[in-house]
Order: C-alpha cells, then structure tokens, then sequence
C-alpha cells in the first residue's frame, strides 16, 4: 500500500534561515573588508595616508628607493640602501631639487611633492626581486640642467625651461625658490617663513605673462587679416607714446616713454611696443583675442604626468576697451605660467603644434614596462601661414636681442615684463631654436633684458647639444 | 517511487566543469606574477589538477551531483595549490608544500566516500552514538598520552606515526557529525529529553578532552556544529529553547569567569605561586583571556599574542586589488592559520572575496542539499548539514579570525591551509557532499515519496516540526 506523506514541513526554515546568516556575513565581510582595505584608499586621503604609512613602515628597513634617471641614463637620484632614502649627488642635489620634491608619510597625512611624491607607488612602493623600486626615466637632460641652474639663474628666484619642439618633452626644468632647497635635506624647506617659498618656480607661479603676450596678440591679428583679407594697412599705426582707450581714463605708454612714429607689425613686436599692441588688440576685438589665447590653451588646466597640473586664467575682466588693451599687452588679470609660456615658444616652433608636455619618459620595474610616455598633440593653435610670419618677426625680435644667425643659428625670441601685486616685476623670456623652445623667468627682476645675456648662454648650450 | 527526475540545467551543466578548468590556468597567471620559481612548479601540479578536475567533474556530471557545489571545491581546490605552491617561494614557511600528500589525501577521500555505505548502514544502529562517542573519547585520550605538538604552541593535537604527524582532533570532525546523524536517525526514536542528554554528554567529551590536551580551536567548531545541528533538526519545544539559552549563557559565563580569573591568576602566575587546578586552569584562561582582549584592542600585546594579527592587519593593508608589490611576508604560520591573509596579500582582494563567494556558494549548495535530503534521510539531511557547516563554519571561523572581526582560532582554512589531515579530512567532507547529492535534484524538493518502498525514510513519531 502505498502512503503519501508530506514532509514538507520539517525544518528546511531553520536551514534557510542559515543560508540567510550565511549570505548577510559573506556579503557585509565583503562590503565591509573592500571598502576599507580597496575602495576608500582611492577615495579618502585619511585611508590613502594609512595604506602608505603601513607599507612604509613594514618595508622600510628592506625597501630601495628605485633610482630616477636623466635622458641619458645618468643617476639624478639614487644609490639608497635598505634602511636609507634614495640621495642625489651635488649639484643634482640643487639643481633638481625642486623637480624631484619629496615624500613622507604619518598614519593621518601623506606629505608630498613632486616627482618623488607622485612617484612613489612606483618607486617606493612597487619592489623588483631585489627589493628595489621600480628606475624612473625623465626626459631631463642633466648637463643642461646643471649649466641652467648654476649659469643661468645663478641663485635668482625663477625657472629655466627647455622642451623639445617636436614632442614636448621637457629636458629642463630648473627652480630656485627663495630658499636653497637641497633634496637631501627636506628640513632645508622650512628655512624660510617668505610666503609660496616652498612651492616650485616654473610651474606653480601665474603672474600676468607681459609682453610675451604680443605674440598670440599678434597671432590673433594675422588669423584676423586672413580671414577677412586685411591689406598691411591694417597692421599700419602711428605711435605717439601715449594710447588712452575709448572710455577709459587710463593712459598706456611704452617703455622708457620711448615714440616710435609709423610702425608695423614687426617694428612693433622687436621693440615690443605697448600703443600699437593696446590698439592692435582693440581693432581684433575682444572675441578673436580670446579664441586665440584659447586655442594655446591659456585658461584651460594642463596636466603634466607625475609633475603638476599647469593653471592659467583669461579674463578680459569687464571686456570694455581698456581692459582689452591691457590684456592684448600682457597685463591686466590673464594669468600664465612660465612653463605655459615655453608651451606657447614650442606650438610656434613646432608649426602651431603644441605638444603635451612630459616629464616622465618611462617606468621600469627590471625588464618590465610599467610606463610608457604617450607624445600627443594638445592643439593645432595656428595655421601654417599665421605660424610662418610669427616666426619671421619673432626671428627679427631675436636678432635684435643680440642673437644674430651667425653666431647663434636660427633663434626665434620675445622678451616681457609683467607688473604684479606688491611692485614686483616678473620678467620673461620665451624663444625657440631648431630644436628646442625655452622660457626663462625671474620673478622678482627689474627689466626683461636683463635675461638676454642668459637667454643667449642657453641658446649656445643648446646649440652644442647633439 | 520517485518521481521521474530531469537534470536540473542550473546545477548540472557542464560548463561548472569549465570553469574550474579555466580557473586553474588563471591562477597559472597569478602566481606567475608572484614568483617565476612558484609558477614553474604550479606547471608541473597543473597535469593532476586538470586531471583530476576533469575526471572528477565527469563523473559527477554523470552521476547528476550538484556540478555548482563541484565548481566551488575545484576552484577552492587549485586556489590552494596555486597559493601554497607560492607561498613556499615568497614566504618563510616551516613545512614544504607536498604534491604528493595532497594526492595521498585525495585518494584517502576516494575511499572513505566508497565505504560510505558501510557507514550509512551502521548510522541507522542504536549503538552508534556510543561508538562514535567512544571514538572520540579515544582520540583524546591517545592524545593525552601519546600526543604532540610540532609547532610549539602547547597543545597535544598531534601523533607522529614514524616519519609523519597526524592532527587526530580532526577526526573529531568526523565522529560528531555521524554522532548527530546517528542521533537524528529515523530507525531511531528519541525524546527531546533524552536526544539533549546524549548530545550534552557528547558535547561535555569534547569539551573536557580538547581541556586536556589544550586543544581549543577545534572545540570552537564543535561547538558551533553542536548549537546548529540542535537548533535546526531537534522538533520545536520549550526544551530545546531552555537548552539552547542556557548554553549561551553558560559560554558568555565562561568567558566572563576567564577574564576574572586572568585577573585574579596573573599576579600569582607573576610571583610562581600558582598550584593545583589553578596551575591547571592557567594556561586556558590566559589563552581565552588574550585570545578576547586583543580581538578587543591589537596593540594589547603587539609582539606577543597580538603579533600575527597585527602582521596579518598590515598585509592587508598592503594588498590592493592584486596582492601586495613590496614582497611583505613577515606573516607567521602563512602557510595554515593565516592562509586567507596570505592569500589577499599574495593575490589581491578580487580574488580572496571571489573565493570568498566560493565557500558561500558551498554552504547555500549544502544547505539546499540537506532541505532535499531531510525528506528521504534524516540522518543523510545531518551528514550533508553536518559537513557544509564543518566546511564552511570553519572557513568563516578562519577568516574573521584572521582579519581580527572574531576572536583568532588559529585552525587551518578548507581547500587553502596545508596540512595532510585536514586536507584529507576536507577531501572526504567535500566528496560525501558530491555524493549525496548524486540523482538529488531540486525537484525533490519538498516532494513526497512511498513510504512502503522507502522504509528508510521513515521519521520518528516523536518529531513535531510545526514550523
């Protein structure tokens, strides 16, 4: 006989109240273990510092600083042991200094600067069999930055910038802060309370770019007489001396007072003429100005892997005629950083190309690649034409300058002056040979040929570069 | 007779052979990254571990077992392999990885799961809670007397037998769970009285034999076993509730005892001055006190009882997604106790929480396993309950004790730990559970059956399961 029971009713609750428990635990362990340990030290400084003082500490006494290279395979900063930081040899110590930066880490706070600061997942904290962090390549060139340091900015507050025309590669990047910062002794930071010591000269200062800013003044008239098929009468001006724009009570005057009479565009930017470019940028209008300074990126962040994001601010302020006059001579509230203003040498010498500025060329962990440095273009500012006679008269400008072609090949160079707050002067000189763009920048100077004598030590330094 | 059955496509698709498969090249990558002398050896294991995943999964898939529940012990499986293999090269280990006892292990579970019958037969037998009481007692008493420990830790866990050493309290394991199916057995009918009093008896055994030889971290388990097999196959009844409450309060007591009697005992076991049961009691009630308190607080004793959790708190720190890049393995007893720790730092969060999600997906498989079995078997409904909640209570145990969530037990991790015994206990847990779940679909689930053609089946007429 056959008897059907259902047993349905036995204890298979219990069973998946269980599975339930089992489920909530594996989940929450999940949810609760990845977020701490994965998720928030990407999201949450605090969990970021507590990683890294962890690994820090536990791999301090075994862990090599990974070495950092110039171009050329030379040591910048190396020879560390277990046990002792990585060091740089003089005058690489001086030189680079600002460039290399540091890193330190406590359980609450990550304390970080340049290179080393955002190298540190490679070189400190990914080790090779030998325990040894993973070899950095710059792009620097360390006879260049030696020579730029100890010659050129010979302990003046600035920066020197070299970068390769064709891929934007910087070869030198040269600081002197107010203080001596020495790599090797990071306490060598604290030696001055000097407001915005401690930050790197080059890339973190945006002052108004001064005359410098005539050539994209420049540019944005010629892309104006292209379009609209402008004759030379347009770059025609009689100069008084004196410009006072239409509403504005503000009278602007060249350097030294100096009158120049009938002018064109050449004479104008090889004596670097305040009238004709306050009148130049009003005839262009507020609108080509502005689309000109934007397409050499000014007002738009540049990120420079493991260095530095680059600012700059456009602002034609109230955008009424004096306001345009200013800034179409380089004053007023536009902001640029030297390194933007090599940027802008190199577009002009590279056919209006501007490249991505790097740093790093590649990371290596032995034979394996960790990084590699992707050259990309960041903007075609300027047509060819628009690029060909911005190179003819910037060369005019050089020769001026003294840099004639005999005795320094084909250089292209404007110079400038920026009136910044507190009566200080920040002096510019940006240019380009075949190869190579440069700005050199003094930030607390009197007038920008002070800067030739260097500008032309640079250019014959890098003339002797194979 | 049953009902005709289909293959359930979920559970039993081939693909959950696949996918072990190609786990065991995956994990080929990872410990490659690791070391280059590690992979070179994890080539040569791959042969048998495809072999035998194969061949296995075949068989399963033939034989209709849960190829879900398959997937999950294969993975776990070469997951082990892969880390202990690496673990050899990357950290300092005490012991040696062996290919070789892994095999023996698997071979041992092969056999153990053919003579499941014999003992499927003698669960039905009055006598058995004796026998699997008296087994137990004799485990702890050659312990006791003739038994061990190799690692310094002060417990009497293992035997050597010639050239070898054998953790017996792992087959503890084994005599409870069929001590519990024995006791729920349908050819048996027992009162709610008489069923807590023989299993209070057999609780106390333990609990007194794993004193005696200092023995814990297995008891931890048992106990664990113990509260659930109660909790879900004893019939509703004021009892069981009263049993249950009791015995809550009762090791919350004990806890509570420990610390005052640490409290007490620490300045007399400063000065020397301890003597009789309180030079007996010494040693447990430190070990529970600092086993507790730096659970509560890791920096209690740093470099003493708190040091492997504090190495273990720093790995994972370190970890990341993919394992750790700064060679950290200053992780004592990596190779067992701390195996899942070592296994994040050495591979990285994705893939300790998938293998995570793998002993979840046993548990869920097991417990399903134990619903469908309660309507044919009882006592199979315990073994395959008994075994899944051995397998990944302690898996859990493991886990949250190493990353300091629960106080650390310091036994061995399923499928990842080495360890011949237990790596031979866990084969022949995770081998039963594939074989009762052969021709056990989940359209049987809550089915009905002929009593006349099933006698086996029949439950004992004092069960209530009202719920």
């Amino acid at each position: 006989m056959s008897i059907r029971r259902n047993l349905s009713n036995v204890p298979k609750r219990r069973i998946i109240l269980t599975e339930l428990m089992a489920i909530v635990l594996c989940l929450g362990f999940v949810a609760v273990f990845a977020g701490k340990y994965v998720v928030f030290p990407w999201l949450r400084p605090s969990y970021t510092a507590t990683k890294n003082s962890v690994t820090y500490e536990a791999i301090r006494s075994y862990a090599i600083e990974g070495d950092i290279r110039d171009r050329n395979g030379n040591i910048v900063l190396g020879y560390g042991e277990p046990g002792s930081s990585a060091y740089a040899l003089w005058p690489q110590n001086y030189s680079y200094a600002w460039l290399l930066g540091y890193y330190s880490v406590n359980s609450s706070a990550e304390n970080r600067f340049g290179l080393r600061g955002n190298l540190k997942d490679y070189s400190l904290f990914t080790l090779d069999q030998s325990d040894k962090g993973a070899a950095v390549n710059l792009t620097t060139d360390t006879g260049l930055q030696n020579f730029a340091y100890q010659n050129i900015l010979a302990g003046n507050e600035g920066s020197v910038i070299v970068l390769d025309n064709r891929s934007g590669a910087i070869l030198c990047l040269t600081s002197q802060s107010t203080i001596d910062y020495d790599v090797n002794d990071v306490d060598s930071l604290l030696t001055s309370d000097i407001p915005d010591s401690q930050y790197r000269r080059g890339t973190f200062e945006n002052d108004p770019p001064g005359s410098t800013f005539k050539v994209i003044t420049a540019a944005a008239a010629l892309k104006k007489a292209e379009d609209e098929n402008l004759g030379e009468d347009f770059f025609a001006y009689t100069d008084t001396g004196t410009y006072i724009a239409d509403g504005d009570g503000f009278a602007i005057t060249n350097y030294a007072n100096a009158v120049y009479g009938d002018i064109g565009l050449e004479e104008a930017l090889n004596n670097s003429v305040n009238c004709y470019f306050a009148d130049l940028g009003i005839r262009t209008g507020k609108e080509r100005l502005g689309d000109m300074a934007s397409a050499f990126l000014i007002g738009r962040d540049i990120e420079i892997p493991f260095l530095d994001t680059v600012k700059s601010v456009l602002d034609f302020g109230t955008g009424s005629p004096g306001d345009i006059a200013q800034v179409s001579f380089g004053q007023g509230n536009t902001e640029v950083s030297p390194l933007h203003l090599a940027m802008i040498a190199q577009a002009i010498a590279n056919n209006g190309n501007m490249m991505a500025p790097y740093i790093v060329d590649s990371i290596r962990l032995g034979r394996i690649p960790l990084y590699k440095s992707f050259r990309h273009s960041l903007n075609q500012c300027i047509s060819q034409s628009i690029d060909d006679s911005l190179k003819q008269i910037m060369h005019s400008t050089a020769v001026g300058y003294g840099m004639d072609e005999e005795n320094f090949g084909y250089v292209c160079a404007k110079t400038g002056s920026a009136e910044c707050t507190g009566d200080r002067v920040h002096t510019y000189i940006i240019g380009f040979t075949d190869r190579y763009s440069f700005c050199i920048s003094a930030n607390n100077s009197d007038i920008s040929t002070n800067l030739l004598p260097g500008a032309q030590q640079l250019v014959q330094y890098l003339n002797s570069m194979e | 007779m049953f009902r005709h059955r289909e293959r359930d496509p979920r559970s039993t698709s081939a693909r959950y052979i696949a996918l072990p498969i190609l786990f065991i090249f995956t994990m080929g990558v990872f410990v490659l990254i690791r070391s280059g002398a590690a992979a070179m050896n994890y080539l040569y294991a791959m042969v048998p571990l495809l072999l035998a995943t194969a061949l296995t999964g075949t068989y399963a898939y033939n034989h209709d077992a849960d190829m879900k529940m398959f997937s999950a012990f294969a993975i776990l499986a070469s997951a082990g392999v892969a880390l202990q293999l690496t673990l050899d090269q990357t950290f300092p280990t005490m012991t040696v990885f062996s290919g070789l006892k892994y095999a023996i292990a698997f071979v041992i579970a092969i056999v153990f799961i053919a003579f499941y019958q014999v003992l499927h037969i003698i669960l039905n037998k009055s006598f058995t809670i004796w026998l699997m009481m008296a087994a137990s007692a004799a485990v702890y008493t050659v312990l006791y007397f003739k038994g061990m420990d190799p690692n310094g830790n002060g417990t009497l866990a293992w035997l050597r037998v010639g050239p070898y050493t054998l953790q017996l309290t792992d087959f503890t394991k084994i005599s409870a769970v069929l001590f519990y199916s024995a006791l729920f057995s349908s050819k048996s009918s027992r009162s709610e009285g008489s069923i807590l009093w023989i299993s209070s008896l057999f609780f106390l055994l333990n609990l007194a034999g794993s004193l005696l030889i200092r023995e814990l971290g297995s008891f931890f388990i048992l106990y664990f076993l113990h509260l659930s097999i109660l909790f879900i196959f004893m019939p509703r009844g004021l009892h069981k509730r009263i049993y249950l409450l009791v015995l809550f309060f009762i090791t919350f007591g004990a806890a509570v005892t420990c610390f005052m009697l640490y409290k007490v005992m620490a300045p007399m076991a400063a000065e020397g001055t301890l003597s009789g049961i309180a030079l007996t009691l010494w040693p447990i009630v430190k070990k529970v006190y600092l086993r507790f308190s730096v659970t509560a607080n890791i920096y209690l004793d740093p470099y003493g009882a708190g040091y492997q959790l504090m190495q273990g708190r720093k790995a994972l720190w370190m970890a990341g997604m993919f394992g750790n890049r700064v060679h950290f393995n200053a992780i004592p007893v990596a190779e067992s106790d701390m195996a899942f720790v070592a296994l994040i730092t050495t591979f990285g969060f994705v893939l300790a929480l998938y293998l995570l999600l793998q002993f979840l997906r046993i548990m869920l498989r097991g417990s399903a396993l134990s619903r469908r079995l309660v309507d044919r078997s009882l006592q199979d409904g315990v073994v395959a309950y008994g075994f899944t909640i051995l397998l990944f209570g302690q898996a859990m145990l493991v886990i949250l004790g190493s990353c300091n969530v629960i106080p650390f037990a310091g036994l061995p991790i399923p499928f990842l730990s080495r360890g011949f015994t237990y790596q031979t206990i866990v084969f022949c847990f995770a081998g039963l559970l594939l074989h009762l779940s052969e021709n056990s679909t989940e359209e049987t689930e809550g089915g009905e059956y002929d009593v006349d053609q099933t006698e086996s089946l029949e439950r004992p007429e004092t069960a209530d399961y009202p719920d």
